[in-house]
């Protein structure tokens, strides 16, 4: 599984996940607090891996590294 | 007729030596903006993988063959050279994640279950701040996934070494 996220973007990620799960757990609470944890999870683990399945569908993505090419 | 795969490896050898170690070629040019910018990366990055990797430097405007026989395209290039073969390379502008790509694959930990530093620090950050949101809400499930992106930014160290 090739990454194909920059440093920046899992960066952030982590960050909204965090928040998210934060927000969820201590101000939302409920029903609706696990629901946005939950939700929030999923920035947090795509941030984590450094894969995107979205950008990995339309095949796109932050990380330009140009890496693994055989001469 | 020329051989490009032959003239690449005659090349890495040439530049790297017979020393045994893999290699970074990192080709740069006078004008080149990214150069400066990856510059003290690859020292930094170089500096981690001291003894384990070697690092060269090749100046495009001085050396074009060189460049041109390593299929240089832009600059800054990093090639991650085993073996008299480019297992890897990175052209452009690129931070830390992409120098450490590039020596992971020289070193042979490119595709290996090596985590490196960058998913490891990342993994560890994101599992931290989970557990310290479990720990304040005291929610086991949370831990959990705390301690398992801990675990996935660490469990490399269990694996037998190549």
């Amino acid at each position: 599984m090739k990454q194909n996220e920059a440093s920046w973007d899992r960066i952030a990620r982590i960050l909204l996940g965090v928040i998210l799960i934060a927000v969820g757990v201590f101000a939302v609470q409920g029903v609706a607090g696990v629901v946005l944890a939950v939700v929030g999870l999923i920035p947090l683990v795509t941030g984590a891996m450094g894969w995107c399945p979205l950008y990995a569908i339309f095949k796109t993505g932050t990380h330009k590294a140009d890496q693994n090419v055989a001469a | 007729m020329t051989n490009p795969g032959g003239a690449t490896r005659s090349t890495l050898e040439e530049l790297l030596g017979d020393q045994g170690l893999p290699g970074v070629v990192v080709v740069t040019a006078p004008h080149c903006p990214h150069c400066r910018t990856v510059a003290p990366i690859v020292e930094r990055v170089a500096a981690a993988h001291e003894g384990r990797v070697q690092v060269v430097g090749v100046d495009a405007s001085h050396m074009p063959e060189q460049a041109r026989a390593l299929k240089v395209r832009g600059t800054p290039t990093l090639l991650a050279a085993r073996d008299g073969v480019v297992v890897a390379r990175h052209v452009g502008a690129g931070g830390t994640a992409e120098v450490e790509g590039v020596f992971a694959a020289a070193a042979g930990e490119g595709t290996g279950g090596g985590v490196g530093t960058t998913n490891r620090r990342l993994r560890t950050l994101a599992g931290a701040a989970v557990l310290t949101i479990a720990l304040f809400a005291d929610s086991w499930i949370l831990a959990t996934i705390g301690v398992a992106f801990i675990a996935a930014g660490w469990y490399d160290l269990l694996l037998p070494k190549k």
